[in-house]
């Protein structure tokens, strides 16, 4: 369950925008090398290491 | 300056040039991936007419179609997430909204998705719209066996629902009758918001208290008030969200009008007052921006409407207090991902997860990718190469027909049957191959498999300066320099697009294949020509990446990270791929031909004038003591013409790599095609313009008389590699860019690379004893 975003603005409004607010639950579905496939509201994403690093959640 | 960098605006352009009188407009939005251009072409019989909007990347495209006699055009615009007007397809498919007034507004969504495309309906309300809502994909719900309410979401958003499928082209049939049904005032946009939503107990005060002050100082806004003042809200403040150079400054132009103003303006203080306050309050009391406190605002909305109108929301539930923050992905401990995975009931995994199990695994995944690069490839080249020697053979055909036809007239034979002809024919010799390689790719994104690529190659290429996106534009190049650069248009930002650009050309295009073949053939033994190609091949993508590294840190911006949705899975159609390969080819064909048309008048230009007739070409080789072969006299020739001049104005640059003014013309005209090298080389060397690579009398010319050692050989090899890209490829990247101090930048980093890197391995040989 995510519980803020941290990091640039720009990338912070985007995420917020798909679906990355206070409460979703969000899942890493699948690692790959650098990445992984990441599940939010019944849609899948890929999303780089880092970028997962600025959810946090608990 | 104005510390606010808020949403530009394209001005309104004519994109329909041929309505018809009395035609309505209907405008088409949504996600990607929700199926809007299936529907498009289902309601308008697949003919589209795609347009360009001015100083940006992103295509437009509209159709026709009627409905019980009454005529509509439907306006397609770029598939958007939300209307935040941050990136390029946003800001104009904002621009469209705001400039059009259709008749009807239709927003495609994925039924499977509401959670996220509703973000959009909310935002289209808010701007005024009361869109019609095609829930596509609807078959899927349906086999899910649930019965949520089109209605009741309808009711509760206050406009019309459709439960659509694609697959199901029957189900279109309501929608079409509501179209026939329009009452001849109905208008998709009215002045006042659709919908008020609460953005809670901290923004929504600042909110109304935007509102009053816009509406006392703001002037006349295009939007409606809420819309303009949350947007006031929202901004942000810092770097733009793309364009550097000259594109920055064109927005700039444009940019104007509320509800954010660049420019600093008498009482524009209360804009950044209120601004600040949103912020301060909103970072105080629930520690986020105010953008991110709306999208939760918004997104909270969604579910109540999901769950009041019976649809599944899946994986969503309001937070409980927050006892122990850490990061999502802590890949150190581990901790959070498995505590997520043993969260109650997980989501049951479908057949794209399964299918993904494999294709991301992190051996079998990357195999199947390279196998799938390597069929491409093979593809492209082997299916396109006889269809391309036949086009050569026809164009050949074609120019000789010419010639001779105008006989009457040297200088229109010569124009026509030497330049104009082979010239285009250079664009048109690629297209088998241009074509495979684009509806190979257009299968493969309608599949869904892309965006597996963009993710497994994503953590290599970051190492480098690059990102996952940049991948297909350079597979691309290796078939043509100018679609792959065309094709990096999907990387978000420029500074993306700026580095992959630069780069691309150095992935040895099929063009210069020939040269390598035929320098490889004549200095270096059979058994090693393969492998020094093979070398050549690699030092051009070990040179980019290389290269990408330094640019990135030049550039100094940090690689856009990776953010792309992984549709489902699907059997790709194989209408809409061709469709796709049409137009991308044509794109091709229309920005490459052009500019190759006016360069290949130009190198005949050049190698034409001034002419010396061959009597007296003849007489100076036998007054100089030498044999009046018909080589040398093509040899004198070339030399008194502006490229031979030209050739010999820059062979002291060139004398250092041991190469002489011959080599130096070849270069001149390779810099408009990398092709006209070998005919270039076949005059200059007198064994006749009609060679290929294989040509035995073209291989022993160069051996024998060019002066080229194997190591100079090499040198030249490397030099063409790198020094500048075909000028229908510079052409591309200027109009890509839109900047000709980047464009210059990259020729000056291209020719000084070409150079260094030649000069290296001429002084190396040399070192190493070579001659």
């Amino acid at each position: 369950m995510i519980a803020a975003l941290e990091g640039d603005e720009e990338v912070r409004r985007r995420l917020a925008d798909l679906g990355f607010v206070r409460g979703a639950k969000v899942r890493i579905v699948q690692r790959v090398a650098g990445g992984a496939k990441v599940r939010l509201n019944g849609f899948s994403l890929a999303m780089s290491n880092a970028l997962q690093r600025q959810v946090l959640v608990e | 300056m104005s510390p606010f960098r808020c949403h530009p605006q394209i001005p309104p352009k004519a994109i329909i040039d041929d309505r018809a009188p009395g035609e309505q407009e209907i405008i088409l939005c949504g996600n990607p991936n929700a199926g809007k251009s299936s529907l498009f072409n289902l309601l308008t019989g697949g003919r589209a007419h795609i347009a360009n909007y001015p100083g940006v990347t992103v295509e437009v495209k509209h159709g026709h179609t009627r409905v019980n006699g009454r005529r509509f055009v439907i306006l397609d615009t770029p598939g958007i997430y939300s209307l935040s007007a941050r990136t390029e397809d946003e800001v104009v498919a904002e621009s469209i909204l705001l400039s059009h007034h259709p008749k009807v507004c239709i927003q495609v969504m994925d039924a499977n998705n509401l959670s996220r495309d509703l973000y959009l309906t909310l935002e289209l309300l808010e701007l005024g719209y009361r869109p019609v809502l095609l829930l596509n994909k609807w078959d899927l719900v349906r086999s899910q066996r649930l019965d949520p309410s089109v209605e009741a979401l309808g009711r509760s958003l206050g406009v019309k629902c459709f439960a659509v499928s694609a697959k199901q082209p029957q189900s279109l049939a309501p929608v079409r009758e509501f179209l026939a049904q329009l009452e001849p005032d109905a208008a998709a946009r009215a002045g006042d918001a659709a919908i008020e939503l609460d953005y809670g107990p901290v923004l929504g005060p600042i909110l109304r208290l935007a509102e009053e002050t816009l509406a006392e100082r703001g002037g006349v806004l295009p939007t409606p008030l809420r819309f303009a003042a949350l947007r006031m809200l929202t901004c942000g403040l810092g770097r733009g969200p793309h364009h550097g150079g000259r594109g920055r400054g064109r927005y700039r132009r444009f940019a104007g009008g509320p509800p954010c103003e660049r420019r600093a303006e008498p009482g524009g203080g209360w804009r950044r007052h209120l601004l600040l306050t949103a912020r301060e309050a909103c970072e105080s009391q629930l520690g986020q921006e105010p953008a991110e406190v709306a999208a939760e605002q918004r997104h909270a909305h969604i579910r109540r409407l999901l769950d009041a109108a019976g649809f599944p929301a899946p994986d969503t539930s309001i937070a409980p207090a927050p006892s122990q923050r850490s990061a999502f992905a802590c890949e150190s401990t581990g901790a959070a991902a498995t505590a997520e995975q043993v969260a109650p009931p997980p989501t049951p995994t479908t057949r794209t997860d399964r299918i993904d199990r494999w294709l991301l695994h992190p051996v079998v995944g990357y195999l199947v990718f390279i196998a799938g690069l390597w069929l491409v490839f093979q593809a492209t080249f082997t299916l396109g190469a006889p269809l391309a020697s036949l086009l050569e053979t026809v164009v050949a055909w074609l120019a000789a027909t010419a010639k001779s036809a105008l006989a009457f007239s040297p200088f229109t034979a010569s124009l026509i049957g030497e330049g104009i002809i082979p010239g285009v024919g250079l664009v048109l010799i690629f297209l088998p191959n241009i074509l495979i390689l684009f509806l190979a790719l257009a299968l493969l994104e309608d599949s869904g498999y892309l965006s597996r690529g963009a993710l497994l190659t994503d953590g290599i290429l970051r190492r480098f300066g690059l990102s996952g996106r940049s991948f297909i534009p350079m597979v691309v190049a290796f078939g043509c320099n100018v679609p792959a650069i065309l094709a990096a248009r999907t990387m978000p930002t420029f500074k993306d697009r700026l580095i992959t650009i630069a780069v691309i050309p150095w992935m040895s295009c099929s063009a210069r294949l020939p040269v390598y073949i035929l320098l490889a053939g004549a200095f270096f033994p059979a058994r090693w020509g393969g492998t020094v190609i093979l070398a050549m091949y690699l030092l051009g993508v070990l040179a980019a990446v290389f290269a990408a590294k330094l640019l990135r840190k030049a550039v100094a911006g940090e690689v856009g990270e990776l953010l792309v949705e992984l549709p489902d899975y699907r059997m790709p159609r194989v209408g809409a791929s061709i469709q796709k390969m049409w137009s991308h080819t044509w794109h091709y064909i229309h920005k490459a031909g052009t500019i190759i048309l006016a360069a290949a008048v130009i190198i005949w230009f050049l190698f034409t004038f001034p002419q010396t007739p061959q009597a007296t070409a003849r007489a100076e080789i036998i007054a100089s003591g030498a044999n009046p072969t018909s080589e040398a006299i093509s040899q004198v020739q070339v030399s008194r013409s502006f490229a031979g001049r030209i050739g010999r104005a820059i062979e002291p640059v060139f004398r250092p790599l041991g190469l002489d003014w011959r080599v130096a013309v070849g270069l001149v005209g390779a810099s408009v095609a990398k092709e006209v090298m070998l005919s270039t080389m076949g005059v200059v060397y007198g064994v006749g313009e009609e060679v290929d690579a294989g040509s035995q009398r073209l291989v022993a010319a160069v051996r024998e008389r060019s002066g080229l050692t194997p190591l100079t050989g090499l040198a030249l090899m490397v030099f063409t590699l790198f020094y500048l890209p075909c000028l229908p490829t510079l052409g591309v990247i200027f109009r890509e860019l839109m900047s000709l101090r980047w464009t210059a930048a990259i020729v000056g980093m291209h020719l000084a690379t070409a150079y260094a890197l030649a000069l290296a391995v001429v002084v190396v040989g040399r070192l190493a004893g070579l001659r």
